[in-house]
């Protein structure tokens, strides 16, 4: 199914209605918890293990397909990315940084860098995916780590490259989205206008690919985290992720 | 160490496949035949990893030359854990008149253009059973090369490989840019899980001809003719070694 299609069918969205691949047909919120309860395990296994978290991993069998026989469509919200991993661990750890301001979390995914967020008592966590499974996941991770969903807000359309101007948040979480080079160009350009606005930007990222050397003058190592051996073989090839602060 | 790694990853007739030979004889039957990774090249890739790993690597490019779907080979190859691949476009067409020869001025090209300390290929493809494609590019390079590895370490500014030769193992030290070929148990390659296989989709393939690169695809050699190898026929069972020495003189063998 091509993301035309995908996105034929999606505006529906205000119905709350999501898309499954091997079914063919437009599912319901509660339809979509069931599904991702089924496919995942709770997981501590990370480098957050306070934040328990939904997730694929080597003892569900959709870890091993090769998603097409999955009843989520390539659930990139149901796995904890490297980048985002470190970028949780250093909020927890630095909650000093965190605390009572208004946190924006780009690519949010599984929604640790939020939820860490609200554990470090930002005064306010803004949650954004353009997936909007990922906002139902998140919902379910909030639940197993007793949070209240609601002091989450959750954003679907893409707030990269939102207006700078009357930004209301002070902090910015960009969580492993280097991964593809268009979003990359499009991440660079935003936070260099964000930085001139005087917001805080903190990346993490495993680093798969030479983007960020490119930023060198522009980045300060805050933390380097060895990866977890399930999350090296989550991530063929790689061994740390790092969180830095762009300026 | 942060070596930069060219890998070959060759699409082939998979190896629980049946080759059927074509009626004219032409060549082997490809069309609606499952295809994947020739093993070789999958050891190759793993090795590759594995030396990303141990910060020996930096950076890994896989290359495979064929149709449009030898980019799914790629994208398999991507997903095991390398970093970016090249397609060399070649219609189906004219894969077949393609030899090693070519291949190889093709890797030397691509070695050199993208500053390459190491290339790995396969010791051979399960295809073609050629096992010249790594010594070729060897030569065209005038680089040492290291067939039929075994074992790789790193050893001061080069490597440290051990070979299976005929008589057992041999070890060499080589200086780099070098070309090593993988042999069956060099390692045993991953599986390529999900996380991996989405996150790869987004990992750079770039596409490119053989006149690109200025080589020349003019076939060197013809086949004359592609044979079934002969059916085995039914043997015969004797009772002792008595009937067995019988039945040869019967058969004038012995």
């Amino acid at each position: 199914m091509t993301s035309k299609v995908r996105q034929a069918i999606l505006p529906i969205s205000r119905f709350k209605r999501y898309f499954t691949p091997s079914h063919n047909s437009i599912i319901c919120t509660k339809t979509l918890k069931t599904y991702i309860e089924a496919e995942t395990e709770v997981s501590n296994v990370h480098l957050t293990p306070e934040i328990s978290l939904h997730l694929v991993t080597p003892n569900t069998p959709t870890w091993y397909s090769d998603g097409k026989d999955s009843k989520l469509f390539e659930p990139f919200y149901a796995f904890y990315w490297p980048g985002g991993q470190g970028l949780s661990r250093f909020i927890l750890d630095n909650s000093d940084l965190i605390k009572n301001k208004n946190v924006l979390d780009i690519g949010s995914g599984c929604g640790a860098s939020s939820i860490a967020s609200i554990m470090s008592k930002a005064s306010f966590v803004t949650a954004n995916d353009i997936n909007r499974e990922a906002m139902v996941i998140l919902d379910m991770n909030c639940k197993l780590n007793f949070i209240d969903s609601d002091a989450i807000k959750k954003v679907t359309s893409n707030l990269i490259n939102a207006h700078t101007e009357y930004f209301p948040y002070d902090i910015v979480l960009i969580g492993d989205m280097f991964y593809d080079e268009s979003i990359a160009k499009e991440l660079i350009g935003w936070m260099d206008k964000l930085s001139k606005e005087g917001k805080e930007i903190y990346l993490g990222d495993p680093q798969r690919n030479d983007i960020l050397s490119s930023l060198d003058g522009r980045l300060s190592i805050k933390a380097t985290y060895n990866l977890p051996e399930n999350v090296r073989k989550e991530n063929n090839g790689l061994m740390t992720t790092k969180v830095w602060k762009f300026e | 160490m942060a070596l930069r790694i060219l890998v070959g990853c060759k699409r082939v007739i998979d190896y629980a496949v049946k080759v059927r030979v074509k009626p004219d004889k032409s060549g082997v039957v490809t069309e609606g035949v499952k295809h994947s990774m020739n093993p070789f090249d999958e050891i190759g890739i793993e090795e590759a990893v594995r030396m990303k790993e141990k910060k020996l690597a930096s950076e890994i490019i896989v290359v495979s030359c064929g149709p449009q779907q030898c980019q799914e080979t790629i994208r398999t190859a991507l997903a095991m854990g390398a970093d970016k691949g090249i397609h060399i476009d070649i219609p189906a067409a004219d894969l077949s008149k393609v030899e090693p020869y070519h291949i190889s001025k093709i890797f030397a090209k691509l070695a050199t253009e993208n500053k390459a300390d190491v290339v790995i290929v396969g010791k051979q493809a399960i295809d073609g059973d050629n096992n010249q494609t790594g010594q070729m590019i060897a030569a065209n390079l005038d680089w040492p090369q290291a067939t039929f590895a075994s074992k790789i370490e790193k050893d001061g500014d080069g490597l440290k490989v051990t070979r299976e030769i005929d008589g057992g193992l041999e070890t060499i030290n080589l200086k780099l840019p070098t070309v090593i070929t993988t042999d069956l148990r060099l390692n045993e390659p991953r599986y390529a899980t999900l996380p991996n296989i989405m996150k790869a989709k987004k990992k750079p393939i770039e596409k490119k001809t053989a006149a690109d690169l200025g080589v020349d695809l003019t076939p060197k050699q013809q086949v004359i003719s592609v044979e079934d190898p002969p059916v085995r026929e039914a043997g015969q069972k004797v009772e002792d070694v008595s009937q067995l020495i019988e039945k040869l003189k019967g058969a004038g063998v012995v």
